[in-house]
C-alpha cells in the first residue's frame, strides 16, 4: 500500500507540474492574442474594405461642358458641383473639341488631357477631380462611372 | 380694359428684366476681403450670344474680381473669383430649369481661403482656393459683364451683398425670405448691397439700395416688371 500511495502522490506531482507548465504557456499566448485584438482592423475597417471589394451594382454616365470660350484667363473648376461617389470611372474627352485642358487637384492641374483622350481613375469621389480650361476653350467631358 | 400696372412703381413689387443683349444696370462698388453674395434671379433661356449670363460682375479697368452668373445655357449657376495669380476659380451647379426663380449664394472665405456655393439654401459645393482674390476692382455690373457683354436673359429680383462670410444657417434665413418676396431681409449685419423687388424707381430707371450705403444701381436699358 506504501509503494501505491507513493505512486500515486508521484503521479499526482507530475500531473501538477504539467497542469502548471499549460498554465504558463496558455498566459502566454492569451497576452498574444490581447496583443492581435488590439491590433486588428476594426469592424467598420473591414466593412469598408467589404464595400470596395463589393461589386459595383450601378453604371452611370454624365457629360460635363466647360465653357472658358469667352474667358480672359484659366479657369479652374471642380469636375462635378458635388459629392459624386464612384468605384471605377473612365473620363473621356469629346473627340471634336480644341485645345488641351488639364486635370488635377485644386491647387495644380497639370496632367494634358487632349481632345478624344480618355484616362480611368478609382478615386471615390469624382468632385475632387479639378479641371483647368485655359482661355478661347470649351470642353466638353463624358464620364462613364461605377457606383 | 384698364391695365393693373401702379403708377411709378410704388405699390407691389417689381423685378429687373434683362434682355441677354444690351440692358444692364452698373454702380460704383467694391468688395474687399471675405464677402456673401445671394441673388433670386430667374432665367428665361439660352441668350442669344449663346454664352455665360452674367446676374453681377465686378470689374474695372484694371481687371475683374469676382462675379455670380449663369452657364452652360443659362442652365448651371457658377460663382467665380480671379486670384492672385490672374486664375479665373469658379463653383458650379446644374441643371437649373428654365422659367424658375433660384436662389444663389456665393461666399468668399478669405481667412480659410475658400469659395462656398448654395442653390435655394443648400451648399452645393467648397472649392479649396491655393491664392487670395485678387482685389482690383470698384464697378458693379449688373445683368452683363465687365464689357458690357454676356447678358442676363432673364429677371433679377434681388441682388445682396454682405462685408462678411454669413454662415448656412444665416443664407438659408435670406433664401427663405427671398423665396417669399419679404420686402425686410432678416439678415442686416454686414449689408452693404441690398437691391430688393421694393426698391426699384421704376420711373427714373434706379435701382436703390436699401442698406443704407447709398449703393444705388443706375439701369440702362433693363426695365422693370412688374410681377
Amino acid at each position: 500500500m506504501a509503494w501505491r500511495g507513493g505512486y500515486i502522490e508521484e503521479m499526482h506531482q507530475e500531473l501538477l507540474a504539467k497542469l502548471n507548465d499549460l498554465i504558463t504557456k496558455l498566459n502566454s499566448m492569451l497576452s498574444q492574442f490581447d496583443v492581435s485584438l488590439s491590433t486588428r482592423a476594426s469592424e467598420t475597417t473591414l466593412s469598408g474594405v467589404s464595400s470596395k471589394l463589393t461589386q459595383p451594382t450601378q453604371l452611370k454616365s454624365a457629360k460635363v461642358t466647360i465653357d472658358n470660350s469667352g474667358g480672359s484667363s484659366d479657369l479652374v473648376q471642380p469636375l462635378f458641383s458635388s459629392s459624386t461617389p464612384s468605384k471605377y470611372a473612365v473620363i473621356k474627352r469629346d473627340e471634336s473639341d480644341t485645345g488641351d485642358i488639364y486635370v488635377g487637384d485644386p491647387t495644380s492641374q497639370e496632367f494634358p488631357f487632349k481632345a478624344g483622350d480618355s484616362f480611368e481613375t478609382m478615386v471615390s469621389d469624382l468632385s475632387i477631380i479639378y479641371v483647368k480650361v485655359p482661355a478661347g476653350v470649351t470642353a466638353n467631358i463624358y464620364v462613364l462611372y461605377e457606383v | 380694359m384698364p391695365s393693373r400696372r401702379p403708377l411709378l412703381g410704388a405699390i407691389g413689387k417689381h423685378v429687373v428684366f434683362c434682355d441677354g443683349i444690351d440692358d444692364y444696370g452698373r454702380l460704383p462698388f467694391s468688395l474687399s476681403g471675405s464677402f456673401t453674395v445671394i441673388s433670386m434671379f430667374k432665367c428665361h433661356g439660352n441668350a442669344l450670344h449663346g454664352y455665360e449670363q452674367y446676374i453681377a460682375f465686378e470689374h474695372d479697368s484694371g481687371g475683374a474680381d469676382w462675379n455670380i452668373g449663369l452657364t452652360n445655357e443659362g442652365t448651371y449657376f457658377r460663382f467665380a473669383i480671379w486670384d492672385t495669380t490672374g486664375t479665373f476659380r469658379a463653383i458650379t451647379y446644374g441643371k437649373l430649369k428654365y422659367g424658375t426663380y433660384y436662389v444663389g449664394a456665393g461666399v468668399y472665405d478669405e481667412e480659410n481661403l475658400e469659395l462656398r456655393g448654395y442653390i435655394n439654401g443648400s451648399l452645393f459645393n467648397t472649392y479649396s482656393l491655393p491664392n487670395p482674390m485678387h482685389d482690383v476692382a470698384n464697378t458693379l455690373n449688373i445683368g452683363n459683364n465687365y464689357g458690357g457683354g454676356r447678358g442676363f436673359y432673364g429677371e433679377i429680383a434681388y441682388v445682396l451683398a454682405y462685408e462678411e462670410v454669413l454662415s448656412d444657417s444665416d443664407i438659408q434665413k435670406v433664401t427663405k425670405a427671398l423665396k417669399n418676396w419679404e420686402q425686410n431681409i432678416p439678415v442686416t449685419d454686414g449689408l452693404i448691397l441690398g437691391l430688393t423687388p421694393y426698391s426699384l424707381d421704376c420711373e427714373n430707371g434706379i435701382w436703390n439700395d436699401i442698406s443704407g450705403n447709398n449703393n444705388n444701381a443706375t439701369l440702362y436699358g433693363a426695365r422693370c416688371l412688374w410681377i
